[in-house]
């Protein structure tokens, strides 16, 4: 639901991206310039920077902890349940980032999934 | 009007010249195009040659100039322009189209500017585009500018001639002054030629954030104060209760950040 309002938040302030950040989630300076310079590079509508899971350093991350996404996938697909008119819409809030993924690959976007290219990307767990 | 493109270009615009050369290769107005690069050393003047051959521009010149990088912008650009400068009065070019490696304007821009310079003689024509991120802000830049060669005639770019400011800052400002108070004109128009995109994205950082996460937020606000890129920010609290949001604006103010927006949702504690 947070990720709708911030959705609808973006749509009606006319930004061109959303940079999802987790809250637990420390990134270099210029992790942001990173990730514009790689959409920019391959005009992706989206750039995944893969982390670890919290106190699982081994295990990759790959939901919206540290995300460039373009606006052209936010006009197009929701966060919101209520929003599911497509049949494949999940019936659970869990999926929802991979569900989004899917739909802009399926509707003819692209995705960039990169790791290790942000040095370092800090998960606190305490 | 034979006029030349002439562009100080350097490597840490490279994401922006790659697109930014694709643009060049559609410009509908027959000019010649000289790019003089003032990167660390001449790798970067290869990896543009490869732009082009991809864009298949093949008219086209590019010089590089070795500056000591820790100078600064200001004075690679103000070397850059007086190489230009140089060719055009060499080349018997009638006027130069100024026009920075970021910004990316429609294919019949430079007409549209030959137009205009022509039907009151101006000696300087300038579309301003504005400040990044603030289109209505005058900024007296060369960003898509078409400039006579009398301007260039009569005033240069080097510090190291008379009547120069001692400084490679603004030195557009000055240029303008100059050819005003000698006699010159000099017009600024908005909106003729658009629309115009800069490559850099308006970011929107947004992020959930909950009272469970409170051990994480204050050095979050911190690292979010640190980030180079400009971005505003937009917290979205779903904690039960307003106590979280007080909380973290408080760490806000703590910080100093300003540029932010904080907002709540109550979610049904049988739905979290």
């Amino acid at each position: 639901m947070s990720q709708e309002v911030i959705r609808q938040y973006l749509l009606s302030h006319h930004y061109d991206a959303w940079f999802s950040w987790e809250c637990d989630q420390l990134v270099p300076s210029n992790a942001l310039n990173q990730l514009v310079d790689m959409m920019n590079a391959g005009s992706f509508w989206m750039v995944n920077h893969n982390g670890w899971v919290r106190g699982h350093p081994g295990h990759t991350n790959t939901d919206f902890g540290v995300s460039l996404i373009k606006r052209d996938c936010l006009e197009q697909y929701s966060f919101l349940l209520e929003y599911g008119f497509d049949s494949d819409m999940p019936d659970s809030w869990e999926p929802g980032e991979v569900w989004i993924k899917k739909q802009v690959l399926k509707g003819g976007g692209n995705a960039l999934e990169v790791e290790g290219i942000i040095k370092s990307i800090y998960h606190l767990d305490k | 009007m034979k006029v030349l493109i002439g562009i100080p270009i350097h490597q840490t615009k490279n994401s922006a010249i790659k697109k930014w050369l694709k643009n060049v290769s559609k410009l509908e107005y027959p000019a010649d195009f000289l790019m003089v690069d003032s990167s660390s050393g001449l790798n970067y003047v290869e990896k543009v040659k490869e732009y082009c051959s991809k864009n298949r521009i093949k008219n086209y010149q590019i010089e590089h100039i070795d500056v000591h990088q820790e100078n600064g912008m200001d004075e690679m650009i103000g070397r850059s322009r007086e190489i230009i400068r140089q060719y055009i009065l060499s080349h018997n070019y009638d006027a130069w189209f100024s026009w920075e490696c970021d910004q990316l304007i429609p294919a019949n821009a430079l007409d549209k500017l030959v137009k205009m310079m022509k039907t009151q003689d101006y000696t300087i024509i300038h579309q301003n585009f504005g400040v990044e991120k603030i289109p209505i802000e005058f900024v007296a830049s060369f960003a898509c500018t078409l400039i006579k060669k009398e301007c260039l005639e009569k005033f240069g770019f080097l510090l190291e001639y008379p009547n120069m400011p001692n400084t490679w800052h603004r030195g557009e400002n000055w240029f303008k002054n100059q050819v005003v108070g000698n006699g010159g004109n000099y017009i600024e128009v908005y909106g003729t030629i658009g629309p115009t995109t800069s490559e850099r994205p308006k970011v929107l950082i947004g992020s959930s954030i909950h009272q469970i996460k409170d051990y994480a937020i204050e050095r979050w606000l911190e690292n979010v104060l640190k980030l180079q890129y400009p971005a505003d920010l937009l917290m979205v609290d779903n904690s039960p209760g307003l106590t979280f949001i007080k909380k973290v604006t408080a760490y806000c103010q703590k910080y100093g950040l300003k540029n932010y927006q904080l907002a709540h949702i109550e979610i049904a504690p049988e739905l979290c």
